[in-house]
């Protein structure tokens, strides 16, 4: 299951906390949750479709961002889903901006990378199941993602996709027909 | 669990495992706000605060030096008057249509007045709207790879909504080897001035791979010549522009600059195109609104330059007591002066059908009407128009290809 702990993670200019302060406490918590967690978001949002840097680069927005907020927020326990909520947000901002540019100048794309020429990006940009949650809806490849990767239950995807459960179960629904249809095998 | 779903399971572990821990970046701790991002800020009691005291009195004494190049070019100034504002709805709207052409529609119907079909090996790509329900632009790209070029044609309907005129730009844009092309236009309300966001273009996965700095350029349509451009630094996109009374133009960045204080952010700002210099983040001022931390997909200062126009993002605690977070997805108006919200024009609490839009945003010249896509709950896409709190679907035949869309009115 995603979201191991790494030994790797550090937070660079973060300080040590003062625990006589109640603000550096909380930024500590926030550093806490991303250090547990940096991996399992990176990789989250590497599975929604932008490489790497980009992924990275969304992380740390959401740090940013939690980071700003995090004396509002009132429901102890939502801190994760808030943090992954952010990350899809800034994932879907990011294909946005994507589809504008596309759209208007398919022409002008650059020719695909030779397969197999390394690295994390190029092998989920390149496998045939990416390239087939590429196809779906952006909603369905969510859930799927968040439901067969991060093994989140039909509620937790509801907190974090901020829909219904009955939305999370259509979508779930579709999204395995849709993949299915895509990979020739309905 | 079928097979599928285990494949899945197994490949998207596959993928995510590429990413090994020893190869991330660290993150870096968030930075005070200073410089100009904090120009804005206001002090809690709503006074400007000392910062800005000093600011404005460091302003009055560079107003000299201001007014002076602005003799330069003050001539200018007069041919950006907004016109007067339309209280009614626009006739027509116009949006891409199926093989590259534009579709001209009435507002009120959405049925379909004419399409007008690009010239040969053209396809239109944006359009862009004067305030008089008769003068549009369209952009339209021709050729692929570096030798591309993006080419700008005015569209003028007659009084019946049938295209009347269609006559090509001088300027162009050519591709170039960074690939540029044109990511947004906007038409002067009196159709003097073509304003154009020039980038290039980004990779699939994301903004990581831009490269080459973005620019915004000033287009006389008398002359079909470009009169001035800004630049932006490599990594910053431009979109959604929109003029505003005063010879401004509002537009969005996404900065993705890896500097130690500046996280990929997202800013909507404002340019007084009668001031000098050429850097465009210099030259224009940010608009910052609504609480902290939340977070926008498109907005846009209205035309009279007085209110902000933005599908908003929030989450909030369920307020049953669920404990569920509640992306609160709302389209709202703003005071370019307080920030504060002014009112909702679509949205939560009520009438939310719609729950965010991934689409572009469009105001007409009165700032009452918009138009723009959304998308509802089951990720079913709609475009249509907003205006008394009230969304109301319109045709668009290329939603099934994927959005987002540009149209004008």
């Amino acid at each position: 299951m995603a979201g191991r702990v790494g030994d790797h993670a550090n937070v660079v200019g973060a300080g040590a906390p003062d625990h006589g302060d109640s603000g550096a406490v909380e930024a500590a918590d926030v550093t806490e949750l991303f250090r547990a967690h940096q991996l399992e978001l990176v990789r989250l949002a590497l599975l929604m479709g932008v490489d790497l840097g980009t992924a990275e680069d969304v992380v740390q927005d959401a740090f940013e961002r939690l980071h700003r907020r995090w004396g509002r927020l009132r429901n102890p326990g939502s801190e994760l889903a808030y943090a992954r909520s952010t990350v899809l947000n800034g994932c879907r901002t990011v294909h946005r901006r994507s589809a504008v540019a596309r759209r208007h100048a398919p022409q002008l794309a650059e020719p695909a990378q030779d397969p197999g020429s390394g690295g994390p990006a190029d092998y989920a940009d390149r496998s045939e199941m990416a390239a087939a949650l590429r196809a779906i809806p952006r909603r369905q490849r969510e859930v799927l993602v968040l439901r067969y990767y991060a093994d989140l239950d039909v509620a937790e995807i509801a907190q974090t996709l901020g829909i219904g459960q009955a939305a999370v179960r259509s979508h779930a629904s579709r999204g395995l027909a849709a993949l299915a249809r895509v990979l020739g095998e309905g | 669990m079928t097979k599928l779903e285990d494949r899945l399971r197994g490949e998207l572990r596959a993928m995510a495992e590429q990413v090994q821990p020893q190869t991330l970046r660290p993150l870096r701790a968030p930075a005070a706000r200073t410089g100009w991002s904090a120009r804005f800020r206001w002090a809690a009691d709503g006074r400007p605060s000392r910062k800005q005291r000093w600011l404005a009195a460091a302003a009055a004494v560079a107003a000299v030096a201001v007014i002076v190049a602005a003799v330069n070019i003050a001539g200018r100034l007069t041919q950006h008057q907004v016109a007067g504002p339309v209280a009614a709805m626009p006739r027509y709207y116009l949006n891409n249509a199926a093989n590259g052409t534009v579709a001209i529609r009435r507002s009120a119907t959405g049925q379909l007045v004419a399409t007008v079909a690009p010239p040969a090996h053209l396809g239109y790509s944006w359009v862009a709207a004067a305030a008089d329900d008769r003068r549009f632009v369209l952009a339209a790209v021709a050729g692929s790879g570096r030798h591309a070029v993006t080419s700008f044609y005015l569209l003028r309907l007659a009084a019946d909504g049938h295209p009347a005129a269609l006559t090509r730009l001088s300027y162009t844009v050519p591709a170039g080897s960074a690939g540029y092309y044109a990511n947004s236009i906007a038409l002067s309300p009196d159709a003097s001035w073509l304003a154009v966001a020039i980038g290039p273009v980004p990779g699939d996965g994301g903004g990581s791979s831009v490269s080459g700095p973005s620019r915004l350029t000033e287009v006389s349509m008398a002359t079909g010549a470009a009169v001035r451009s800004w630049t932006a630094p490599a990594k910053v996109t431009l979109s959604e522009l929109s003029w505003v009374r005063g010879g401004e133009i509002s537009f969005n960045t996404y900065d993705q600059r890896p500097l130690p204080d500046h996280p990929p952010i997202q800013q909507l700002r404002l340019l007084n195109t009668a001031r000098p210099g050429s850097d465009l983040l210099s030259a224009s001022v940010v608009v910052r609104f609504g609480p902290p931390g939340v977070t926008y997909g498109e907005a846009l200062v209205t035309p009279d330059g007085r209110e902000i126009i933005a599908w908003t993002y929030l989450s909030r605690p369920d307020p049953s007591g669920g404990g569920v977070f509640d992306l609160e997805g709302s389209l709202a108006e703003y005071s370019v002066k307080t920030g504060q919200r002014l009112r909702m024009l679509y949205g939560a609490p009520v009438g939310r059908t719609l729950i965010n839009s991934d689409g572009l945003l469009t105001v007409d010249a009165s700032g009452g009407h918009l138009l723009t896509e959304a998308e509802n709950v089951y990720g079913k896409v709609f475009f249509g128009r907003i205006d008394n709190g009230r969304f109301t679907p319109l045709p668009h035949p290329n939603l099934s290809a994927g959005g987002p869309f540009p149209a004008a009115w």
